[in-house]
């Protein structure tokens, strides 16, 4: 379904030249949750925006159902729902005018937009505030505006860029719920978030990258055989203090 | 899960929809309201108000009636409006002399009995109390006047007067001015009767006729010039909002990456929020010209500010004409600049100083700058200056056409860099790249030049052909060969320079970008022939249009300017023909092609339908032989379409500006055939200027050399698989790594 290989993205400007992403490889199938973990900065969100094709790879490439970011942007693009904490909303528009807006962005037929915009509402419980402007809306009712919206067009991936931050515990509930619904759909979702713990629970297999590489690949098991060590945080701490030390030799 | 044919997001629908959208929010947004509606109604009834103090000030200073004049008693007012009278009627019998062409001297009363006037136009109050030094010092009254009967004189109608006024005061000059004009008058009179009584005739050193060329203007256009630059910046105001929110607004709120996130070209999403800002600065155009129109009606400004005829209706529509090209222009330069932006602030930072430039040309109109080759091709200034002028009625076709031409190239220009800058990596996540990748050579060169490119190019194109064009009159005392020189000099500058070098900046390959591809021979000898035919052909359209009235050379201006023609062919012949040949045909040839069938042409192919493609370039082409020594040829434009559609037709169906040169080479080399074998041809019933048609025999003749060429250029035409692109258009220009 989503398939990275060797993705790299150097960044030049001002004098500086900083290697963001390096050589990153990972593939994420159908009826998968692809935790892609690492602290800010790391190169998280780069890698996802080269998949979904708003950054330019500076090598390497990314596929979407056989389709490559560079070269068929739009196949990939109308394959792919983003969620991002970033994400605000079009304030003088109505949750109904929005959602429908991107179904319309993304082709998706008007009768099959309203199914999907009444399957979303059910299932987010959006029903009583889907006419009212958005710029009146609470923080989680944004939030569930903002989840319908990537699921709109019922694409088959999911990015989810750090989706639960800033959130409190029920709006974070709401993202593991959500999460857990695409999987049992069987979309692919690669979830970018730095709080390993989260992660542990629900992701099926994971990515902890660190200033751009990835250090260690798999599902929690494989990663626990290969560190010899039980959690996350663990093996994410090991990485930092080798990191440091090879920085100081 | 159905995934929707990619080929609708291209669709024209899309566009409106994506349009809609933007405006449904837009219009729902009060802060677009404020200017779109409340604005209007608030500046045009105190900028009326602003104008009926400012000519009342004026009147105050300049209308005798506006004068608070006072003497200290009854008797020396009815004193000085006896002095007054009397001056009066000897100006009005001047004036009306003067007008007929009268001497002075001649007896007036007995001409025009009813000249004499019956009372002063001049309201003179006495003093109740105080004393006139007092009022004149307190600004109470403008000019004092104190009449004292002079001891000694012969009657009581002699007197002396003396007038008080306040050094700072505008009227009381004024009034004192218009006083001392009736009374020297009256004593001009009076000697003059005098020196007769005595058996003298009176006969002065001189007397004068002053004659005044046209209509006076008066105030009222120095004001009115600030009407169009009061609507320009009005329809600014009512696009600055929309533009910094649909672009940097929407990065500043986080939907810009969901937007750019979905599979719709940049250019679409770009174009949906152009049309949106063009139509609420339209939307603030009419209202603002509607409420202008209606507050000139209702306030009496209108014959004020627009002399006696008033603000006509042809006139207001072709203002707001004016002002949707206007707001075309500036709604791509405000998206251009605002898609710069990364936030709010940063936009309204940019737009500042944008405004302030824009304030300028209304400055140039005030002080009376004239609308010329060099303002004409001036953004900004040219519309308003236009615009001016065309309330005026004073409007110039060919600089006002040259005007709406580069202003329209001008939008496009900043549409497509707008489209360049819109969304790209740079601005979306500006703290990862840097401005400067937007223009970023690509690594490996293009074989095809981007549309953006190539209408970036025609924008500067344009203006420097009208600067060029008008700068070669400094070479008018020179020698023909220098002149022709100059010109050719011109073209290659123009049409070959420039475009390669801006071919080149953009990483165009110049043999792929310009076609200079090896073409086959049959593209050569179907050439040959289309530009043997092509000339006599051109020559018959213009004869066409001319007997059919679609024309705009009169008959009149043609004869004026035949001895000038004939004067320069005169001196062609005087030279050598291969330098003739090579500054009229040759060079001429090669440029044009190389420009518009090589670069133009060439960025359109796969882009557009071809013949919609060589038809716009057909068009372009026939523009820029719209003048003819500085007025506007519409049957040259037609002829020059003509030319330019088999040209194009040539070039796009060899994929070579080769054969499209030398049949271009042909039609140039026709006119100077026609330059140096005149009297010949007439021997062959070629006197064009008793003929209504070129000979039947010669008409048939061409038509058969074209069709031949046409088949032989088909024939040879290259079936080559159109290369890839190397970028997609306009919008996705992303170089590679």
């Amino acid at each position: 379904m989503i398939s990275v290989v060797q993705l790299t993205k150097r960044f030049s400007g001002g004098g500086q030249d900083v290697l963001a992403v390096d050589r990153v490889s990972f593939t994420v199938p159908r009826g998968e949750v692809y935790g892609l973990l690492g602290e800010n900065g790391a190169g998280k969100t780069t890698t996802l925006r080269m998949i979904l094709g708003l950054l330019e790879p500076s090598s390497g490439y990314a596929e979407v159902e056989g389709f490559r970011t560079t070269e068929s942007p739009d196949e990939v693009k109308s394959r792919i729902g983003l969620v991002s904490t970033s994400a605000g909303l079009y304030q003088w528009l109505t949750p109904r005018e929005m959602l429908l807006f991107f179904a319309d962005l993304y082709g998706t037929p008007p009768v099959v937009a309203q199914k999907n915009l009444a399957s979303l509402a059910r299932m987010f419980q959006m029903e009583d505030y889907l006419d009212r402007r958005c710029a009146t809306l609470s923080t989680g009712q944004k939030q569930r505006v903002n989840l319908a919206r990537s699921l709109i067009h019922d694409p088959p991936v999911l990015l989810l860029d750090e989706p639960t931050r800033g959130l409190d515990v029920l709006g974070s509930k709401v993202i593991f719920d959500f999460i857990a619904a695409a999987r049992d759909a069987g979309k692919a979702v690669v979830l970018s978030t730095h709080r390993l713990e989260e992660a542990e629970g629900f992701c099926d297999r994971f990515g902890l990258l660190h200033r751009g590489r990835m250090m260690h690949e798999g599902t929690l098991a494989e990663l626990q055989a290969a560190t010899g060590l039980s959690t996350l945080t663990e093996m994410f701490l090991r990485g930092l203090a080798s990191d440091r030390e090879a920085d100081a030799a | 899960m159905s995934t929707p044919p990619l080929a609708r997001a291209d669709s024209l629908a899309r566009v409106g929809r994506l349009t809609l959208k933007e405006l449904r929010e837009t219009l729902r947004d009060r802060r677009t309201i404020v200017t779109l509606v409340l604005m209007p109604l608030l500046v045009y009834p105190l900028l009326s108000l602003g104008f009926k103090q400012l000519l009342a000030a004026s009147a105050t200073t300049t209308e005798p009636r506006g004068w608070r004049i006072a003497t200290e008693s009854d008797a020396e007012g009815s004193q000085l409006q006896k002095l007054l009278l009397l001056g009066e009627t000897v100006l009005r019998e001047q004036a009306i002399l003067s007008a007929d062409g009268s001497r002075q001297t001649q007896s007036p009363r007995s001409s025009h009995p009813e000249l004499a006037a019956e009372e002063s136009t001049l309201p003179v109050y006495t003093l109740s109390s105080g004393s006139l030094d007092d009022l004149v010092t307190r600004g109470e009254i403008d000019l004092g006047i104190r009449v004292r009967r002079r001891e000694g004189a012969p009657t009581a109608n002699f007197s002396d007067l003396e007038l008080v006024y306040a050094a700072d005061s505008a009227a009381g000059p004024a009034a004192a001015a218009y006083i001392i004009e009736r009374l020297r008058a009256a004593n001009d009179r009076y000697a003059v009767e005098r020196l007769k009584q005595l058996g003298d005739r009176g006969e002065v050193p001189a007397t004068w006729r002053a004659r005044v060329m046209g209509e006076s203007q008066g105030t009222h256009f120095q004001l009115a010039t600030l009407v169009p630059m009061v609507l320009i910046l009005m329809t600014i105001t009512g696009a600055v909002y929309p533009a910094i929110d649909l672009t940097a607004g929407e990065r500043e709120r986080g939907t810009l990456e969901a937007l750019m996130a979905a599979p719709v070209p940049r250019l679409g999403l770009l174009f949906a929020k152009y049309i949106a800002v063009l139509t609420v600065a339209l939307l603030t155009a009419l209202v603002n010209i509607v409420g202008m129109v209606i507050t000139l009606l209702a306030s009496g400004l209108g014959a004020v500010l627009f002399g006696e005829r008033g603000l006509t209706l042809g006139s207001v529509v072709l203002v707001f004409l004016l002002l949707v090209l206007f707001a075309a222009f500036f709604s791509a330069v405000l998206l251009c600049v605002t898609s710069f932006a990364r936030s709010f602030k940063e936009a309204q930072a940019y737009l500042i100083p944008l405004m302030l430039v824009a304030l300028a040309p209304g400055f140039l109109a005030i002080i009376g700058t004239q609308l010329n080759a060099w303002m004409c091709v001036i953004p900004l200034a040219n519309i308003v200056l236009l615009a001016r002028d065309t309330l005026q009625g004073q409007a110039h076709p060919l600089w006002g056409l040259v005007a709406v031409l580069t202003t329209a190239l001008y939008g496009t220009a900043a549409l497509g860099l707008a489209a360049r800058i819109f969304g790209s990596d740079s601005i979306l996540y500006g703290s990862q790249s840097s401005w400067s990748d937007l223009f970023r050579r690509p690594a490996e060169p293009l074989t095809q030049p981007t549309l953006a490119g190539a209408m970036s190019c025609l924008a500067l194109i344009v203006p420097l052909y009208v600067l060029l064009s008008s700068s070669l009159v400094q070479f008018a005392g020179q020698s023909m060969a220098v002149q022709l020189l100059a010109s050719a000099s011109m073209l290659v500058l123009l049409f070959g320079v420039t475009p390669m070098l801006v071919a080149r900046w953009q990483g165009v390959a110049l043999p792929a970008g310009f076609q200079l591809r090896r073409a086959p021979a049959l593209g050569f000898l179907g050439a040959v022939l289309l530009g043997s035919a092509l000339g006599p052909l051109a020559l018959e359209f213009i004869l066409l249009s001319r007997n059919y009235g679609i024309v705009t050379l009169s008959e009149g201006e043609l004869a004026e300017k035949a001895p000038l023609v004939q004067r320069l062919v005169s001196q062609w012949r005087d030279l050598s023909p291969i330098l003739v040949v090579a500054t009229i045909s040759l060079v001429p040839a090669v440029c044009e092609e190389l420009f518009f069938r090589g670069y133009l042409l060439n960025s359109l192919r796969g882009r557009l339908p071809a013949w919609l493609a060589i038809a716009f370039t057909a068009m372009i082409f026939g523009l820029f032989h719209a003048s003819v020594g500085g007025l506007i040829a519409v049957e040259r434009v037609f002829s020059s379409m003509l030319l330019g559609v088999v040209l194009g037709w040539i070039a796009w169906t060899s994929r070579s500006v080769f054969p499209g040169m030398l049949a271009h080479a042909l039609v140039n080399g026709f006119v100077v055939l026609l330059a140096y074998r005149g009297e010949e041809l007439k021997l062959l019933h070629w006197d064009l200027e008793s003929r209504k048609h070129i000979p039947s025999e010669w008409l048939v003749g061409a038509l058969a050399l074209a069709l031949a060429g046409g088949a032989l250029v088909y024939l040879g035409r290259r079936v080559l698989v159109s290369p890839p692109l190397a970028a997609p258009p306009l919008a996705v220009e992303t170089p590679p790594p």
